[in-house]
């Protein structure tokens, strides 16, 4: 089930939320549980028991751990480790590595065609996580496996991120605060999300259907730009939404997420881009992998191959395709120059040559990002950079101009902090009478946006979730 | 004071949902939307195979959006917010000037088969006048009513590639329609199809090109039977600020038809079935909407001609001028006629001419062209 849909906003939330603000505490993490459980069923009904299995690996490995010495500790750690992986590796990346296989040594061995299981890369590294938080002791392990089944499964989080780490809801599994507060607070996250999914990303995301199925005999320089421009906001929104929506369902629920993207195209460098993008996905890879590895704490050369390294895993770990490799490797390289040559001149820079700079170089990504077909790949960048052998401009990028004008200059203005700026000037307002209209203008515009967020679910006609099936 | 006015809100917007929900759950269900002409998805059954390929869960949600309460109302609120955010076409419709909608051409990609489909039908029954008519839409002939910068595909160069590639008698239409359109409105305003008077011009530039004398216009008993229809074009774009369309019947008192419903053993005295004029489906007006075969009979005409018309529904307003010249006129639509088109023709020694009919965005869209044979 996705968020945004009739189903979801109409019967499964009210109806969860209902049960759940109604029965005693003691009741509350099982009905969260049976939920999620239908909500993954839903569009998965058979894959589900494999996310129990997962589950009932880290946690088993948990008590393990318990009752164990260091090095059996370890052992048990490794094998929980190889578990995951396995799991993961076989249904997201067999038939890429056939694939290629096949390729290199002109082979035909016949791919397997197994479906990837919704939500299989988040939920296998929260239980991955899970597992070596409570080998390196920072966590206690969970005894019940229902509550551990929970944590995993909890619906908001569980398809699409955050990657939400055992340590951050602990207390709140078995304490927490459920308040009309956290239920106010939280539902006007929701729909934040909601709108900025529904009516941003879905909307602009068409744009850049028509320019990515165009020929490369119908496309402009300009209009291969807008095309990019169009993804580059309706990614951001997409995925920025679902986490909006995940983080203000915790907060009805009571839990408090981590953030997950902090405006990250107002970025002045590469760096800071990824300490503003998926911040739970870059985190996880940092205390997981890089720290591990050594970090920075060692020579420029380990160092260099340590953050070669993440940054590999990060691209394969984003789809079972070279282009996402290239896409990590590329993230790798521009991350390792910006470190160790670029940054102390980047920092001389005006600061709107720091943002085109960065802006620049994160739209080349999401083309590279955009195509897992090579030669598609290839015939886009032929026209975004070949001026002279397309024509610059044409009548076609005029018209599509005109038509998304209004949602890019919007996309642009909420990719910004601007709702925080606005917000922040509100609240010193003290006269009564304006606060009371600034209440009536909210009142009105969340109505509104409301009435047409649900006529898009209505028509349902363009709702797909772009990372639904990483 | 702000977590108080935060509570109102968000208390408002849980009515909202929950009365919704509970609107959804108790409203009477329709099982026809008239607006998009299709059935609603039916409440799925339950059973183990459907929930496994995910059937269930996908017709159930198809199911709560259908039946949705309000939803044309919902979707006249995304047509309207699309509108007001720039957007000049809403699925696949263009919101043109002067009170046009136009459907969008997509690139055709069936031209060879067509061609070749159709040469062998000719190859079969060589003894036949046959006559191909490709009707230009509304956005060739309409083009100065596109959105500004609107760049489209082109019609003529399909209309032209086919014709160069056909071996019969081809007829172009396209000058005839752009010097009418002038003059009187070739194609409705929220319709894809044609109106009358350029179904009457092409049937005459017919007649010209195959040697019949058309019946003036001015004998013609010209009857506007509705103003108010509001045509496809209208349910695809829910653009609800447009003028409605009228439809026009050119009546002829010189002569009367008995109209033959093949496959539902229906005869019929009338071209036209007014009851639809009640309905949202007013084009179906003209003989019936659509059906396999139907055979128009002319029963005072001295002639034994016989025509065949293969065509789509653009056919149905021009049938009644053609039943002016042929005894008979067998109209058949291969979309739906699944027996074999040449056998019917051979069976039927009295017909000579054969005309083939359809508007350029439907042909490329047919199946029933490339498998006539």
């Amino acid at each position: 089930m996705v968020f945004s849909s009739i189903p979801f906003l109409f019967f499964f939330l009210p109806f969860f939320l209902l049960l759940y603000y109604v029965l005693p505490f003691k009741f509350k993490n099982t009905i969260l549980l049976i939920f999620s459980l239908i909500f993954y069923a839903w569009g998965e009904p058979i894959y589900i028991f494999l996310m129990l299995f997962s589950t009932f690996v880290d946690y088993l490995n948990g008590r393990l751990f318990e009752s164990s010495k260091f090095t059996r500790k370890k052992l048990y750690l490794i094998i929980a480790i190889i578990i995951n992986l396995s799991l993961l590796g076989f249904f997201k990346y067999s038939d890429f590595l056939i694939d290629s296989i096949n390729h290199i040594f002109n082979v035909s061995i016949p791919l397997l065609k197994i479906g990837l299981p919704i939500g299989i890369s988040f939920y296998t590294f929260q239980t991955m996580s899970y597992s070596i938080d409570v080998y390196r002791g920072n966590v206690k392990p969970q005894k019940n496996y229902a509550t551990y089944l929970t944590y995993v499964s909890m619906f908001p989080q569980l398809i699409a991120g955050p990657i939400v780490r055992y340590e951050t809801v602990n207390e709140e599994l078995h304490t927490r605060k459920i308040t009309f507060s956290g239920f106010t607070n939280g539902l006007i996250r929701f729909l934040h999300g909601l709108f900025k999914k529904v009516l941003i990303a879905n909307n602009i995301g068409y744009l850049w259907t028509i320019v990515s199925t165009m020929g490369n005999s119908e496309l402009s320089v300009m209009m291969a730009w807008l095309g990019l421009l169009a993804f580059t906001f309706q990614i951001y929104f997409d995925f920025s939404g679902y986490s909006d929506m995940a983080i203000g369902m915790g907060k009805m629920l009571g839990f408090n997420y981590l953030e997950n993207f902090n405006y990250p195209y107002i970025a002045k460098s590469i760096t800071e881009f990824w300490r503003r993008w998926h911040i739970s996905l870059s985190s996880w890879f940092k205390d997981y992998i890089y720290i591990p590895l050594g970090g920075s704490r060692v020579t420029k050369i380990i160092n260099i191959r340590n953050i070669f390294i993440v940054w590999t895993l990060t691209g394969i770990w984003h789809g079972a395709a070279w282009n996402f490799v290239i896409w990590g490797i590329y993230y790798g390289i521009i991350l390792i120059l910006e470190k160790f040559i670029l940054n102390k001149y980047i920092e001389k820079l005006p600061n709107y040559l720091k943002h085109t700079y960065t802006l620049f170089l994160v739209m080349i990504s999401w083309a590279v990002f955009a195509f897992d077909d090579m030669t598609l790949l290839q015939n886009y960048f032929d026209v975004l950079f070949g001026v002279g052998r397309y024509p610059f401009l044409d009548k076609t990028f005029i018209y599509y101009l005109s038509n998304y004008f209004l949602i890019i200059i919007i996309a642009i203005l909420f990719s910004m902090p601007i709702y925080h700026i606005i917000k922040e000037k509100l609240l010193l307002i003290k006269n009564k009478r304006v606060i009371y209209g600034i209440f009536v203008i909210r009142l009105i515009t969340y109505l509104i946006l409301l009435l047409v967020t649900v006529s898009y679910l209505v028509s349902d006609t363009y709702n797909p979730f772009l990372y639904f099936r990483f | 004071m702000k977590e108080f006015y935060n509570r109102i809100i968000v208390t408002l917007i849980s009515i909202f949902i929950v009365v919704f929900s509970l609107l959804l759950i108790f409203s009477d269900k329709k099982t026809f939307s008239e607006n998009e002409n299709r059935y609603l998805q039916v409440f799925p059954k339950f059973s183990f195979r459907n929930l496994k390929d995910g059937s269930y869960t996908s017709k159930l949600q198809s199911y709560l959006s259908d039946h949705f309460v309000g939803r044309d109302a919902f979707m006249s609120i995304k047509t309207f917010y699309e509108k007001i955010s720039g957007k000049n076409e809403i699925n696949e419709v263009y919101l043109g000037k002067d009170n046009y909608l136009i459907e969008k051409y997509n690139k055709p990609v069936n031209n060879d088969k067509i061609i070749k489909s159709l040469n062998n039908l000719y190859h079969e029954l060589n003894y036949i006048n046959m006559n191909l008519m490709l009707v230009p839409t509304s956005i060739t002939i309409n083009k100065d009513k596109l959105p500004k910068n609107a760049v489209t595909n082109n019609q003529l160069d399909t209309i032209k590639y086919i014709y160069d590639n056909i071996d019969f008698n081809t007829i172009d239409i396209t000058k005839t329609l752009m010097e009418y359109n002038k003059k009187y409105q070739m194609f409705y305003y929220l319709d894809h199809h044609w109106t009358t008077y350029a179904a009457y011009y092409a049937y005459q530039v017919y007649c010209y090109n195959n040697l019949l004398e058309p019946v003036p216009i001015y004998e013609f008993d010209v009857e506007e039977v509705t103003k108010d229809f509001n045509g496809t074009l209208y349910s695809k774009s829910n653009d609800y600020s447009r003028k409605s369309d009228t439809i026009a019947l050119f009546l002829y008192d010189k002569y009367s038809y008995s109209v033959n419903y093949v496959s539902k053993d229906i005869i019929k005295d009338s071209l036209y079935e007014m009851d639809y004029l009640n309905t949202k489906d007013k084009y179906s007006v003209f003989l019936d909407n659509n059906h396999p075969l139907i055979v128009v009979t002319n029963n005072e005409i001295k002639t034994k001609a016989e025509i065949a018309v293969i065509k789509d529904s653009y056919a149905n307003s021009m049938i009644p001028f053609l039943a002016n010249h042929y005894k008979k006129v067998h109209i058949i639509d291969p979309r739906f006629y699944k027996l074999s088109i040449v056998q019917y023709i051979k069976d039927n020694n009295n017909i000579k001419d054969m005309l083939i009919l359809y508007n350029t965005n439907t042909i490329d869209e047919d199946n029933g062209i490339v498998t006539i044979n």
